[in-house]
C-alpha cells in the first residue's frame, strides 16, 4: 500500500465513524457537452456525415485540408443551433463570428479547428431539471457555439503507428457549456439526460452516445461549505455513458476531498476516466498551457441573425419535453411518473397520443406501451419508430380490452399475433375465437363442473382455507381457455362458494 | 507574332492568319529557347497545351470560338491545376499533383485558353523578388542581373519576355503590381472578393487576390471578363454582377478626379522616379483629368501592419503542411512531434519559416493585444482614410515602387529592407481596394510603373484610365531586345 | 515588447518547425527588426476603434444542407504513399 493509499484508507475509516466530515464539503460541477448535429452534410463542406462509412470515404478536399480549399457554412447547422437557443430561452446575438483554434494533431487536418471564441451563436440561457425528490432546479447555460469535429485516430492492428480516419472531420458540433451550478453527480446526470432528451426532441441530434453524437466533459472542484471561492477544478474528458459520468464525477470528488483533507492541493489538469479501473487518471500526453492563438477566421464572414430569421425558426419548434410532461398530466390525468416515461422520447409520446386518439383510455395505453410493447421492442432491439405494431393497430387491441371483448390475458396472445402478422385485432380474435365469455349461465356451468371435479379442495375451502379461492379461479379460467371475464368470474365464484 | 497582345492574337486567330496550334508551338519554342536564362517556368505542359490548341482550332473551324479561345497562357504555380504539379515554388509541395482545378483555372479553361505551363514564384507567395523559390531565382528580362519582382516574378518575367502573351498572378501585398512595374507590364489586383480564391493556395486569406498580368489594359479587361465573378465555393467572394470591362475602356476621362497622396510623393522619393511619374500626371491633365492632393496619414504604418496581419494569417494557413496527407514528409520520424518539426523544418524555405514564426508570435497569448489586435484596429482606420479620400477623388495615383528593379542578392539578406520595397502597394491589400500598375517610363534603361488605385469595384474606371494612357504612350509596347528575336 | 532567443525557440516549438541555434539567432534578428517598426503603432490612439471584420461588411452566406461531394478515396490517397487500409499513417498517437 502506498502512503497515499494508506492515507486514503485512514480517511475512509474516519469517515465511517464520523459522517460529519463530508458535511463540510460541497462539490461544484460544470458540464461541457458536444452534441453532433444531424445535418446531411458537414459544417463547412458538402461531404456526407453518416456514421459508419469506410475510412476516408466521406472526407472531401475541404475536409482533407488540401491546398487552396475554402469553407462555406451549412445553413441547417445554424438553424439547429438557433432552435436549441430558443428552447433554452437563450439570448441569440445579432451576429456571430467563427474563429480558428490553432493546434497540431493528426486528426485535425488544417492544423486548426474552426470554432467560435468570442461572439458565439447562442448566448446565456437556462435549462430546468427535475430532481429525484420532485424539486425543480434551474441550471444556467453560459453559451452554446458551433464548431467542426475532428477525425479519429485508430491504433488497433498497427505497430508503432496510428491510422487516421477523417470521415468525422468537419461534422458539425454544438458545444453547450453550463455554469458550475450542479452540485452532485446525480444532478449532473439528470442535467445530461434532460439535455439529451431535449436535443432529440428538437431533432437536431440523434444523441447516440455509443456513436459519439453526445459527448460530455465534466469540470469538477470541491470546496468547504462556507468557502466562497471556488476550488481548483479538474476537467474529466472522454465520458460516453451516463453511468460512467456519474461514477467518474463521484470518484473525482472523493479523490479531491481526500487530497485536501490531508493538506494537499489539487493540480488543475485534465484527466480521463478509466472504465476498467474505475478511476480518473491524468492524461498521458500533456501539452503545457495550450496556447490556441484564437483569431477570427478570415475565410469566413460574420453570420447575421435577424429577428425574422429567428421567428421563422421559432415556428418550426416542436412542443418541448417540459411542456408536454405537464400537458400529459392535465390532459390525460396521468401521474408524473407515467408522464415522464412517455415524454422521455418524443416519438414515444407521439405514439401514445395517436393511440389515445382512437378512444383508448389513457392509463390502459400507458400500461401496454410501457409494458408489453416496450418489452417486445427491447427484446428485438427496435425503437418505437420501428415497431411492427403501429399506434392504430395497438389501439385496435386496446379497444377490445376496454370494451371487454377479450381479457387482458388473452390480449397478450393477440399482441404476439399482431407483432408477427399484418392482421388487425378483430381478425385475430375472430379467427381464433378468443372472445371473452360473459354469459352468466355459461360461466356458472363451468364453475359447477370445476367444483364437482375437486370435492376435496371444496371441502378444505369451506373449512376455512381461503387461499384455495385462487385455485378455483385458475381452474375455471383454464377450463374456459382463459376467456372468461375475470371480474365476472370472481363475483360469480364468490357467490357460489360463500353462500 | 510573339509580341502580339491577346486582342491581336485573337483577331489573327479569327481571321485564320494563324492557328492555335501554330501559336502554341511558337510559344513553347520560345520557352525552350529562353527560359533556361530566365527560369520563369517551374512546369511546362507541351502535350496538354497542344491537345488544348487542337480543340481550340476545331472551335475556330466550326465557328464556336470565343475571345480567349486558343490563346496560349500561363498560370502562377499557386493555382491548383488538376492533374498537373502545383508546387507553390516550395519543396513542401514539390510532389503535389493537384486533384482539382482552381475556380479561376476552370473558368479560363472553359474560355478556351491553352496552358503552356506553371510559372515560378516566391515560395508560398512570400517575397518581393522571386529569390525565395525552391526552384531558383527568376531573372528580369530587362537586365538578367536583376530581380523581376515578386512574388509573381515568374509570370512577370515570362510575359515581359513574351514567352506567353499573358499570365495570372496573385497579389497579397503587391505581388502582381510590383513585378509588373519592374518588368514593364500591366498588372491588375482586383477588389478583394471580385475574383474567386478557391484553389488559390492561401497565404494571407484577407489580403490574397488573383489577377491578370498582361501587356495592356485592354488585355487585362478581356481576361477580367472571364476571371471575375461570384463563386459559391468561396465565402469571401462577392455576389455582384460583373460588367463587361471592354465596353468602357475607351470612355473619355475628361473630368476624372485624380488624387495624389502626398505621402507617396515625399522628399525621400528618388527624383528620377518622381520625374517620371510627374510626366504621367501631366499627360493625364492633358487628357482632361483634374489633379488634386489627398492625404493618407497612417500609411507609414502599412509595413508593420501588413507583416503582422499577413504573417498571423499565414502561420495558420500553412499549419496544414504536416506531411500526413500530401506533400513533403521527412524520413523516418521518431515520433509525431518529430514528424511535424522536421517535415516543416526541411520542407519550408527560410523566408516562409521567418513569417511563420512571426505570425505564431503575434497571435500568441502574450503578444496578441499588442500586435495583432492593435494592427487590425489601425487597419480599420486605414480603410476609413481611403474612404475619406475617395469622397473627394475618383482614383489615386502614385509610383508603384520606390525604385526600379534591384540587383539579385541585394536585399535578400536584409528582410526588412526587402519589405520596404512594398511601401506603396501594401496599403491597398489591407483596404481590399482594386489597383493597377502600368508602364510609365524608363529610368536608366529599366522600366518604372505607375499605380492607379480605385474605390471598391471600380475596376472599369481603372482599366479605362489605364487604357487611355496607353493610347497616348508606347512604354507598354517595349520589349527587352534580347528576347525580341 | 522585447523578443528574446528563448521566445524564438518557444515559438518554433508552437509552430512545429525545427530550427538550429544558428537559424534561431538569424530569425531573432529579423523579428526584432520588424517589431522595431511595429512600435510606431503605439503612437496611434485606437481606444475607440472597432476592429474591422471585413473591409466591405459582407456577411456569411449560408449553404443548403445537402451532400454535394461523393468522395473517391483513391483520388486523394494517391497524393501520399503513407496510407494503409484507407487510413493515413502517422507515428503512434498517445491519447
Amino acid at each position: 500500500m502506498t502512503s497515499a493509499e494508506h492515507k486514503k484508507s485512514m480517511y475512509n475509516n474516519e469517515l465511517e465513524s464520523s459522517e460529519k466530515l463530508t458535511n463540510t464539503w460541497e462539490s461544484v460541477i460544470g458540464l461541457e457537452v458536444h452534441v453532433q448535429l444531424s445535418t446531411q452534410s458537414k459544417l463547412f463542406s458538402g461531404a456526407a456525415t453518416a456514421y459508419g462509412a469506410e475510412p476516408n470515404t466521406q472526407a472531401c478536399a475541404v475536409d482533407l485540408a488540401l491546398p487552396g480549399v475554402l469553407p462555406v457554412l451549412n445553413a441547417e447547422a445554424v438553424n439547429m443551433a438557433i432552435k436549441f437557443g430558443l428552447s433554452i430561452q437563450a439570448n441569440i446575438p445579432h451576429y456571430s463570428i467563427f474563429a480558428r483554434k490553432n493546434y497540431f494533431y493528426p486528426d485535425l487536418p488544417k492544423g486548426y479547428q474552426i470554432s467560435q471564441h468570442e461572439n458565439p451563436i447562442i448566448g446565456p440561457g437556462h435549462l430546468t431539471i427535475a430532481l429525484e425528490n420532485g424539486e425543480q432546479k434551474t441550471i444556467r447555460i453560459t453559451r452554446a457555439h458551433l464548431e467542426e469535429d475532428a477525425g479519429k485516430s485508430l491504433h488497433e492492428g498497427f505497430e508503432n503507428m496510428s491510422g487516421i480516419d477523417l470521415n468525422r472531420a468537419g461534422t458539425p458540433l454544438l458545444e453547450i457549456v453550463s455554469e458550475p451550478d450542479l452540485t452532485s453527480p446525480k444532478e449532473a446526470v439528470v442535467y445530461l439526460k434532460t439535455l439529451h432528451t431535449l436535443v432529440r426532441y428538437l431533432d437536431i441530434s440523434d444523441g447516440n452516445l455509443q456513436e459519439g453524437s453526445f459527448r460530455c466533459d465534466a469540470n469538477v472542484s470541491v470546496r468547504r461549505t462556507n468557502q466562497k471561492q471556488l476550488g481548483k477544478r479538474v476537467e474529466i474528458k472522454n465520458l460516453n455513458s451516463f453511468r460512467f459520468i456519474e461514477k467518474a464525477i463521484q470518484y473525482e470528488i472523493d479523490r479531491q476531498i481526500g487530497i485536501l483533507e490531508m493538506g494537499g492541493s489539487i493540480n488543475q489538469e485534465t484527466r480521463l476516466y478509466d472504465t476498467d479501473k474505475q478511476e480518473t487518471r491524468p492524461m498521458r500526453s500533456k501539452e503545457d498551457a495550450k496556447d490556441y492563438r484564437y483569431f477570427t477566421d478570415p475565410d469566413l464572414c460574420p453570420v447575421v441573425i435577424n429577428a425574422d430569421f429567428i421567428e421563422k425558426i421559432k415556428q418550426t419548434l416542436p412542443e418541448l419535453p417540459q411542456k408536454k410532461h405537464v400537458r400529459f398530466q392535465t390532459d390525460y390525468k396521468l401521474n408524473a411518473y407515467d408522464a415522464s416515461l412517455l415524454t422521455s422520447v418524443r416519438e414515444l409520446a407521439d405514439y401514445f397520443e395517436e393511440v389515445v386518439k382512437e378512444k383508448v383510455p389513457a392509463k390502459l395505453a400507458v400500461n401496454w406501451i410501457m409494458g408489453e410493447l416496450a418489452a417486445a421492442l427491447n427484446k428485438s432491439n427496435l425503437s418505437i419508430l420501428e415497431s411492427p405494431i403501429n399506434a392504430k393497430r395497438l389501439a385496435g387491441l386496446l379497444q377490445r380490452i376496454a370494451d371487454h371483448t377479450i381479457s387482458s390475458t388473452i390480449a397478450k396472445d393477440v399482441f404476439e399475433e399482431l407483432w408477427l402478422s399484418n392482421k388487425n385485432s378483430d381478425e385475430i380474435i375472430q379467427e381464433k375465437n378468443l372472445q371473452q365469455v360473459t354469459d352468466q349461465s355459461t360461466i356458472l356451468k363451468i364453475i359447477d363442473e370445476i367444483l364437482k371435479k375437486y370435492p376435496e379442495q371444496l371441502a378444505d375451502y369451506k373449512a376455512g382455507k381461503d387461499k384455495l379461492f385462487g385455485f378455483f379461479v385458475g381452474q375455471v379460467m383454464k377450463a374456459s381457455g382463459g376467456k372468461i371475464n375475470p371480474q365476472q368470474l370472481n363475483n360469480l365464484l364468490k357467490e357460489k362458494l360463500d353462500h | 507574332m510573339h509580341n502580339y497582345t491577346i486582342t491581336e492574337l485573337s483577331n489573327a486567330l479569327r481571321a485564320k492568319k494563324v492557328s492555335s496550334t501554330e501559336l502554341t508551338q511558337l510559344f513553347l519554342a520560345r520557352i525552350d529557347k529562353y527560359d533556361k536564362i530566365l527560369n520563369s517556368f517551374i512546369t511546362v505542359t507541351p502535350s496538354l497545351a497542344l491537345e488544348q490548341a487542337k480543340r481550340a482550332d476545331l472551335q475556330y473551324q466550326n465557328g464556336s470560338a470565343g475571345s480567349l479561345t486558343g490563346i496560349p497562357f500561363a498560370h502562377k504555380d499557386i493555382f491548383c491545376t488538376a492533374g498537373i504539379k502545383t508546387s507553390c515554388a516550395s519543396k513542401m509541395l514539390a510532389n503535389f499533383v493537384a486533384p482539382y482545378d482552381a475556380t479561376l483555372v476552370s473558368r479560363l479553361n472553359q474560355a478556351g485558353t491553352v496552358l503552356l505551363g506553371k510559372t515560378n514564384m516566391d515560395e508560398f507567395a512570400m517575397g518581393s523578388s522571386n529569390e525565395n523559390s525552391f526552384y531558383g531565382a527568376v531573372k528580369n528580362p530587362w537586365d538578367i542581373s536583376r530581380v523581376p519582382g515578386g512574388s509573381s516574378g515568374g509570370s512577370s518575367a515570362a510575359v515581359a519576355a513574351r514567352l506567353t502573351p499573358a499570365a495570372t498572378g496573385t497579389d497579397t501585398g503587391g505581388s502582381i503590381r510590383q513585378p509588373a512595374a519592374l518588368c514593364n507590364l500591366t498588372g491588375l489586383k482586383p477588389t478583394y472578393g471580385r475574383v474567386s480564391r478557391y484553389g488559390l493556395i492561401a497565404f494571407a486569406s484577407s489580403l490574397d487576390q488573383a489577377g491578370p498580368m498582361t501587356q495592356t489594359a485592354e488585355d487585362a479587361a478581356l481576361l477580367m471578363n472571364v476571371m471575375a465573378g461570384f463563386d459559391e465555393k468561396d465565402s469571401t467572394s462577392i455576389d455582384q454582377p460583373v460588367p463587361n470591362y471592354m465596353l468602357t475602356l475607351n470612355d473619355s476621362i475628361a473630368g476624372l478626379k485624380i488624387g495624389l497622396p502626398k505621402e507617396y510623393f515625399s522628399e525621400d522619393l528618388d527624383p528620377k522616379v518622381a520625374a517620371t511619374i510627374q510626366s504621367a500626371i501631366k499627360l493625364y491633365e492633358k487628357l482632361g483629368a483634374k489633379i488634386s492632393s489627398v492625404s493618407l496619414p497612417n500609411c507609414h504604418l502599412v509595413i508593420p501592419l501588413y507583416y503582422i496581419i499577413a504573417s498571423a494569417e499565414c502561420s495558420s494557413n500553412l499549419a496544414r503542411y504536416d506531411g500526413v496527407r500530401y506533400g513533403y514528409r521527412c524520413s523516418n520520424p521518431t515520433d509525431l512531434k518529430d514528424l511535424y518539426e522536421r517535415t516543416r523544418g526541411e520542407g519550408f524555405g527560410d523566408e516562409v519559416k521567418r513569417r511563420l514564426l512571426m505570425g505564431t508570435y503575434v497571435l500568441s497569448a502574450d503578444s496578441y493585444d499588442a500586435y495583432y489586435a492593435k494592427a487590425q484596429k489601425i487597419r480599420a482606420l486605414l480603410i476609413e482614410e481611403f474612404k475619406q479620400a475617395f469622397q473627394k477623388v475618383d482614383i489615386l495615383l502614385g509610383p508603384t515602387t520606390p525604385t526600379t528593379a534591384f540587383k539579385l542578392g541585394e536585399k535578400i539578406n536584409d528582410p526588412v529592407s526587402m519589405y520596404l520595397s512594398d511601401i506603396y502597394t501594401i496599403a491597398i491589400n489591407l483596404a481590399g481596394l482594386p489597383a493597377i500598375s502600368i508602364p510609365a517610363g524608363f529610368v536608366e534603361g529599366l522600366p518604372l510603373g505607375m499605380q492607379l488605385i480605385g474605390s471598391p469595384f471600380t475596376e472599369e474606371k481603372l482599366l479605362n484610365a489605364a487604357h487611355r494612357y496607353q493610347q497616348e504612350t508606347d512604354w507598354h509596347k517595349k520589349i527587352p531586345e534580347k528576347f525580341n528575336l | 515588447m522585447v523578443i528574446t532567443l528563448e521566445d524564438v525557440n518557444k515559438i518554433a516549438d508552437l509552430a512545429r518547425i525545427q530550427i538550429n541555434p544558428e537559424e534561431a539567432a538569424q530569425y531573432l534578428k529579423s523579428l526584432q527588426g520588424i517589431f522595431q517598426l511595429a512600435t510606431q503603432m503605439d503612437a496611434v490612439d485606437t481606444t475607440s476603434v472597432q476592429p474591422v471584420a471585413h473591409p466591405f461588411g459582407i456577411t456569411q452566406r449560408l449553404r443548403t444542407d445537402k451532400i454535394t461531394e461523393i468522395v473517391h478515396r483513391k483520388d486523394f490517397q494517391q497524393l501520399t504513399k503513407y496510407t494503409e487500409a484507407g487510413l493515413y499513417c502517422v507515428p503512434l498517437v498517445l491519447e
